[in-house]
């Protein structure tokens, strides 16, 4: 299993070489261009904005920078987890065809929404600074944040894809899914509306929404993240990160085949 | 320790598990109905087949072998098991050295993005890293001869330059195994001897080559051996003018029997069985180019049939006419035999097939009997025919008085 994580650093080169592709792919033939990388997460938050302050008017202050601040890592998860699920199936012509390392195929989705991530951030800080809100030291912990959370949705997309080889069903399944976790995820309520009895639940069960949280506590609330769920939360992901790849690797032979 | 043999597979065998879908084609209704009333009309099976069957096989290091067999001899997946792509059921296969292998051109091009864009990603899937391909870039675009389309969309491509630019990326990454899908002829015939000049280079290099290819002739002119498959066993295994001779014999066999015997109205006039003799008279199958052959058919006539002819045709095994001929029959017997004599078969090696066949003056011919027979010599020329004919050398005295400088001017001065 580590064996599989060594060759995906070997063929960093193709992960990259995918990674840039498919960034640039995704505007290809668009006016504006690399511009949507920007543009998109911008007019989503617009959206929300709109919906959250206006109409449906919440009690939290700097609502659409609270809401935002979740929603950012959410996108990176659920675009990831909905694009990687096929990236195997869609992907036949080169794991048939070529000589290829079938791990590169869902490390690069999660790289690429990551990026997408990464360029949304200063988005996020510029909406913080126009909120008022001058972001502090505790800004340092976003790298630990997004380590984590690449552990924790690589280790879903390898579960996923593989097991989408054989039954095609699972991405439509799991789009649903997403659907369900992002609701039960506090991006658009903060923690402490979920019921006292409920609480740590919701944030141990899902990793996601200890991920979230903890990007509020840090950007939002200029606070350290709750170590506990966080520490379970990497720690987790860490696991399911070496049985993904044990996994993935049992499988990798007969991918080529099955595809 | 170092092998001579570049791939050597033992015992290789190798079956897939299918699933077969029995029971018609799945709609929305089918699956609505089968849901509600809770039978699925179609059934899932699982099938085993066995591609490849205890297979084995060593290529010495520098060697180009060419694989034929028919559609589902298991080709395509002996080459799939030595690039790494499929895992052997059971066996081993081993390959020594870099492989590349050429199974689809363009596997992986991105139709929205220019051509120098997939060449770079094309070379990174295939192995190299980006600072080798962007070495090699200028190289790869004037090999392809692309140079301004180079940074148009792939999408734009016609299919021949689309093949060319994948040829050249393909072909730049520098393997000691080169395992080639049918792709010899890519574009048009200057490119496709431009690649097939490329070929010879690696082989001149000294690189091991095999090749999965349907141009016999390319195996016979080129390889240094040939391995025939057949429903996963390796049915000859040599030199590939035997072996390819072995494999065309059974397909035309085969396609004399499964020929569609079309039923004619009966003429009154029959030829019934063919046999290829040579010249003193005896059953025979393989002839050299100064062997005599006679092709001898039996006649059964019963009844006048004004202007019959006998037709006789020489057929090379790629469909060429070497030979056609309608002689007038007249009054031919009751019972009897017809023999077509030629002195001197005169043809270059290969596989030939000869028909006979009786037609009247006007309308269809009698079904055609079939025979062949192949042409083996020790020294094989270029060619269809060998004509008789010979060089003669003559000595010439020298020039009495080397005055001119050039000859011509010298010849032309007198």
């Amino acid at each position: 299993m580590i064996r599989n994580l060594r060759e995906l650093y070997q063929y960093r080169a193709l992960l990259w070489s995918l990674t840039s592709r498919e960034l640039g792919a995704r505007y290809r033939g668009s006016v504006l261009g690399f511009l949507w990388t920007f543009l998109n997460p911008a007019l989503l938050m617009a959206v929300y904005a709109v919906v959250f302050s206006v109409y449906m008017r919440q009690r939290l202050e700097h609502y659409t920078l609270f809401m935002f601040v979740g929603l950012l890592p959410w996108v990176w998860f659920s675009s990831s987890i909905a694009g990687g699920a096929s990236t195997l199936s869609d992907r036949r012509d080169l794991l048939t065809k070529v000589r290829f390392p079938p791990q590169v195929l869902p490390a690069h989705v999660v790289l690429t929404n990551g990026i997408n991530f990464l360029l949304s951030l200063p988005l996020m800080f510029v909406l913080s600074l126009a909120s008022g809100v001058v972001p502090t030291w505790h800004v340092v912990v976003v790298p630990v944040l997004v380590a984590i959370q690449t552990a924790f949705t690589l280790a879903l997309i390898y579960f996923i894809s593989a097991l989408n080889v054989t039954f095609r069903d699972l991405q439509h399944i799991v789009s649903n899914l997403l659907t369900l976790a992002f609701f039960l995820t506090p991006i658009l309520y903060p923690l402490d509306v979920i019921p006292e009895q409920y609480r740590t639940m919701a944030v141990y069960a899902n990793p996601m929404a200890a991920i979230a949280t903890s990007y509020q506590r840090v950007v939002y609330e200029h606070r350290l993240p709750d170590p506990g769920p966080l520490a379970f939360c990497a720690a987790l992901s860490v696991v399911l990160l070496l049985a993904a790849s044990a996994y993935f690797s049992s499988r990798r032979e007969e991918l080529a085949e099955l595809v | 320790m170092s092998s001579p043999y570049a791939i050597e597979v033992r015992g290789l065998c190798k079956s897939f598990r299918r699933r077969v879908i029995r029971g018609g084609v799945t709609t929305f209704k089918t699956q609505l109905v089968g849901l509600l009333t809770g039978k699925r009309r179609e059934k899932f099976e699982w099938r085993t087949a066995e591609v490849l069957k205890e297979l084995q096989l060593q290529v010495p290091a520098g060697a180009t072998v060419g694989i034929i067999g028919r559609n589902g001899s298991g080709k395509s997946t002996l080459l799939k098991i030595l690039t790494g792509i499929y895992s052997p059921t059971s066996g081993t296969a081993v390959v020594r050295g870099r492989v590349s292998a050429l199974l689809e051109l363009g596997a992986g091009f991105h139709p929205e993005f220019s051509g120098r864009e997939n060449v770079l990603i094309n070379g990174v899937i295939l192995g190299l890293s980006r600072s080798e391909v962007r070495d090699r870039l200028d190289e790869i675009i004037d090999f392809a001869e692309l140079r301004d389309v180079i940074d148009e969309p792939v999408r734009t491509y016609s299919s021949g330059m689309y093949m060319r630019l994948a040829f050249s990326v393909a072909t730049l990454v520098d393997p000691d195994v080169l395992i080639i899908d049918e792709i010899l002829s890519v574009g048009d015939e200057h490119f496709s001897r431009k690649s097939r000049n490329k070929m010879e280079e690696f082989k001149a290099r000294g690189k091991t080559m095999l090749l999965v290819t349907h141009d016999l002739a390319t195996v016979e002119r080129w390889c240094d051996s040939a391995v025939w498959l057949e429903g996963g066993r390796i049915a000859a295994q040599g030199d590939p003018r035997e072996v390819v001779a072995a494999y065309r014999k059974v397909i035309a066999e085969q396609e004399a029997q499964s020929a569609p015997q079309v039923p004619a109205p009966p003429l009154g006039l029959e030829v019934s069985g063919l046999r290829v003799l040579d010249g003193g008279g005896q059953p025979r199958a393989v002839f050299g180019p100064d062997d005599g052959l006679v092709a001898e058919v039996d006649l059964e006539s019963h009844r006048e049939l004004p202007g019959a002819q006998l037709r006789a045709e020489i057929v090379r095994h790629d469909g060429l006419v070497v030979y056609g001929a309608a002689t007038p029959l007249e009054s031919p017997p009751a019972l009897g035999v017809a023999r077509l004599r030629v002195d001197r078969l005169a043809l270059n090696d290969g596989e030939y097939s000869l028909t006979v066949a009786v037609a009247p003056a006007e309308g269809a011919a009698s079904p055609a009997l079939r025979g062949v027979f192949s042409v083996r010599s020790n020294a094989p020329a270029a060619g269809v025919v060998r004509l008789p004919c010979r060089w003669e050398i003559v000595v010439r005295p020298p020039a009495p008085a080397p005055v001119a400088a050039s000859p011509h001017v010298a010849q032309a001065g007198t």
